[in-house]
């Protein structure tokens, strides 16, 4: 089933091509108006901040993380980090979103921890954070710069080392799947963190690994006499290293599974953004980097085969002059 | 290979091999005596790890006159009731803050909030966001809080943490000083009306050489005469034998060593600071003093911030968000090493060797290899992961190669060799792919991208050693020690003329 799927799209570059132009344009445009949907740690926010001394946050704690959650019941905060400073004062924040109307349940929640701990100053206090910065745009602009070139780098490797089409369908392969990547997490709204950038690298390195299976493939396919007899479409159908790149793809999956299953709530969001690079580079290197193989290489052994005639035939205007 | 010394190479690599494991990932545990080392924590316990993982440190920057609703509470209640009320009214809410209205400091102006306060702050803000973005971490944050306080975030990793948050909250403009560390008195040149401190000094680098870590100015023109008419009042000796000297600071903080006579050599001062293991700090110095000679200084003073008022944060991920991790990756390791044994017998414990191999090379060169702040990220977690799954996809494709090569009807040794060789060239343009690609990303990556690019090299070159050399060699030590070289890759061929 897997190989008709495959022998189907393998001549239907330019279909494939066309979609995924339709959704990188598609993210690019969502991006421009609406950026990427950020995550709670880079995102503005408003922080109730529970503070209380170092005896109530070595014995107590548990209990006034219970008297919070009961009050936080009707809005829903993104995460909680703990503070600790040396020496009295330990806190408690917990990050809302901006927009979020937290007075009442800010006086609520004063009211309760006075009553729970009457002989103890807990202090209930709200502020409203605006990043400046947790990332500079010169970092961004670096990684994109970093990816490109990592891409020009890999077509010229196996242009160098193979053939020409073989560099060019590894690179367009890595290239569009960096920005299927970007496009489909802008569309989605899945929440952005720095960690962005692990995942776009992740993204070429697996697209690069799942696309070499196929390529070798085709490599070792050519070296036999039934390989050479083959038309191009045939090679090519016959090279999709489907069952490697799979085999790959899931068990890269299920470490991912299993590293977001296991782990926190935040954890299971970077393995399902992990997740989503990973199915990206599978389509880029199992469908789209044979698809667009295929007419690559009838145009170059069109080429090859013109050079090596042996009544090589002078171009038209040139005959004509002589 | 005799099969007497394959024997004897197998247990010896059994041996080290576990050896090595014990010093990656034994788990912890205290030792029974008192005396010298009392316990035992193995490399991946040594990791740095950024804020997603290892938490960080915090800190707030108050400007003189704005305090949090917290202090301000606690303030209050500190007061005699007589001036309880006064203190009331000397301040307004704005938020969670308190803005003081004394018009000494700046913030209200007949009373109403100062525009050219806010200007000024907004101005600093965005100095400070650039002082943090130049110290390369992989993960930070500025924040302004209720628009007069700023809250930032490091990651543990740096142990320099609490002098990077003082230091590089430090508002005044930057000067050169003269004199012995009892009084430093700015150099006359410089008080003139309409002078700027950027005639005289280009900028600030740093530099190592000998064990020891440098603060290198570069003066212009008319800062190298500055200098040469001052550099004879100068000692040669240090600042602790009272010599005389000259200082940078940035309003009333020296910054770094004092300049003596010999460190001065025509345009271009070199202060030897620190060790240069701890370069960063000195980096810090060369970041902070760019900031001032760019940006001057600021209109406004902070609250002081003394160590104690750093706080330090758990993991964005969770506190047990590590523990939790290489539970996950311990699963997967065992997975990656019980699943070939099942499917392809010894040729399965080989691949289980090499596996662990893997491990042991990234494991440790994570943990003692340096780039300054060489810390572990979910990034580091992703390119491990991948390498590891690549030593075992491509020792799979040797297994298959092998496979076919037997089913043609060659013998095991001849189908060894000509499956190995069949894969080896593919295999070494992976790597080389994989490994062009670690090095542009750690070269033109910043922060957490050049790590990850530096931990990816680590990562590719230890699989291509165990992907091309070590399973080759591991694998002819085992096939000459095993008695049934059919069972040994589970080949099972009908007639068996070979033996």
């Amino acid at each position: 089933m897997n190989k008709k799927f495959v022998n189907r799209t393998i001549g239907k570059p330019l279909l494939l091509s066309v979609i995924v132009a339709v959704i990188v344009i598609a993210g690019i445009v969502v991006g421009a108006i609406f950026g990427f949907n950020k995550a709670a740690t880079v995102d503005d926010m408003k922080l109730l901040t529970v503070n209380m001394d170092s005896f109530v946050y070595e014995t107590e704690l548990e209990k006034v993380e219970e008297i919070c959650e009961e009050a936080f019941e009707d809005v829903s905060y993104k995460y909680s980090q703990k503070g600790v400073m040396s020496g009295a004062d330990q806190e408690i924040s917990y990050a809302f979103d901006k927009e979020e109307n937290l007075d009442t349940v800010k006086k609520a929640l004063a009211d309760e921890l006075q009553k729970a701990f009457p002989d103890f100053e807990i202090r209930v206090t709200v502020t409203t954070e605006t990043v400046e910065k947790s990332l500079p745009t010169s970092y961004i602009v670096r990684a994109a710069i970093a990816g490109a070139i990592f891409c020009v780098l890999a077509f010229a490797y196996t242009a160098i080392r193979h053939n020409l089409a073989t560099g060019s369908a590894i690179s367009l392969a890595m290239w569009l799947s960096g920005a299927l990547t970007f496009a489909v997490f802008t569309l989605t709204r899945i929440p952005v963190t720095t960690a962005f950038t692990y995942v776009l690298f992740f993204n070429l390195i697996v697209t690069a690994i799942a696309a070499s299976f196929t390529f070798r493939k085709v490599d070792e396919t050519l070296k036999t006499e039934a390989g050479k007899a083959m038309s191009v479409d045939e090679l090519t159908q016959s090279s999709v290293a489907t069952k490697e790149i799979l085999i790959f793809v899931v068990a890269t999956a299920i470490a991912l599974v299993l590293v977001g299953a296991i782990a926190t709530h935040t954890m299971r969001m970077f393995a399902i953004s992990s997740l989503v690079a990973l199915v990206v580079s599978t389509f880029s290197a199992w469908l789209f980097a044979p698809a667009v193989f295929a007419p690559l290489k009838k145009v170059s052994d069109k080429n090859a085969a013109k050079r090596a005639r042996y009544d090589y035939k002078k171009d038209k205007k040139t005959s004509e002059e002589a | 290979m005799g099969k007497k010394k394959s024997t004897a190479l197998m247990i010896l690599l059994t041996v080290v091999i576990a050896v090595l494991c014990a010093i990656t990932i034994f788990p912890s545990f205290t030792l029974p005596w008192t005396d010298g080392v009392k316990g035992w924590n193995p490399a991946v316990m040594q990791y740095d790890f950024g804020t997603d993982l290892g938490g960080g440190y915090y800190a707030y920057y108050y400007p003189e006159g704005v305090m949090s609703e917290t202090a301000f509470d606690s303030e209050y209640e500190l007061k005699p009731e007589a001036d309880k009320q006064a203190f009331k009214e000397s301040y307004v809410q704005h938020g969670g803050l308190y803005l003081s209205t004394d018009e000494e400091d700046g913030i209200y102006v007949g009373g109403e909030l100062s525009a050219d306060f806010k200007k000024e702050f907004d101005r600093f803000v965005k100095v400070v966001s650039d002082r943090y973005a130049e110290k390369g971490y992989s993960d930070y944050r500025v924040s302004v809080v209720d628009d007069y306080a700023i809250r930032v975030e490091l990651p543990a990793s740096d142990t320099y943490a609490s002098s990077v948050i003082q230091m590089l909250s430090y508002t005044g403009k930057l000067t050169l000083k003269s004199g012995t560390s009892d009084a430093y008195t700015e150099l006359e040149e410089l008080t003139k009306k309409d002078v700027k401190i950027t005639d005289y000094i280009e900028g600030f680098s740093t530099d190592t050489q000998y064990d020891v870590a440098y603060l290198e100015v570069e003066l212009t023109d008319k800062g190298e005469e500055l200098i040469k008419s001052v550099k004879s009042t100068l000692s040669s000796t240090s600042e602790a034998e009272g010599g005389t000297g000259l200082i940078f600071s940035v309003g009333d903080n020296q910054v770094g060593y004092a300049v003596f006579k010999d460190y001065i050599d025509g345009d271009t001062i070199t202060i030897p600071e620190d060790e240069a293991a701890n370069i960063a700090a000195v980096e810090t110095y060369a970041i902070l003093l760019n900031s001032a000679l760019e940006n001057g200084g600021f209109d406004f003073e902070l609250t002081a911030i003394n160590a104690s008022d750093i706080r330090t944060f758990e993991p964005v991920y969770g506190d047990n968000a590590v523990l939790l991790l290489y539970i996950a990756i311990a699963i997967v390791l065992l997975a990656l090493i019980v699943v070939p044994i099942v499917r392809q017998g010894r040729y399965g414990v080989v691949n289980a060797y090499v596996v662990l191999s893997y491990l042991i090379i990234t494991g440790l060169c994570f943990a003692f290899i340096s780039d300054a702040a060489f810390e572990i990220t979910l990034g580091s977690v992703l390119v491990f992961l991948a390498g590891l799954l690549l030593v075992c996809a491509l020792n799979n494709s040797f297994y298959q190669a092998i496979k076919k090569e037997f089913d043609l009807g060659k013998t095991v040794e001849s189908s060894v060799k000509t499956g190995y060789k069949k894969c080896l060239f593919p295999a070494i343009d992976l790597y080389a792919i994989l490994i062009l690609g670690s090095i542009v990303m750690a070269i033109v990556g910043a922060a957490g991208l050049h790590l990850m690019g530096l931990q990816a090299l680590i990562c590719f070159i230890a699989g291509a050693f165990c992907n091309l050399l070590w399973m080759f060699a591991v694998n002819f030590i085992f096939l000459s020690a095993s008695k049934n070289k059919y069972k040994y890759f589970r080949f099972v061929r009908e007639d068996d003329d070979d033996e």
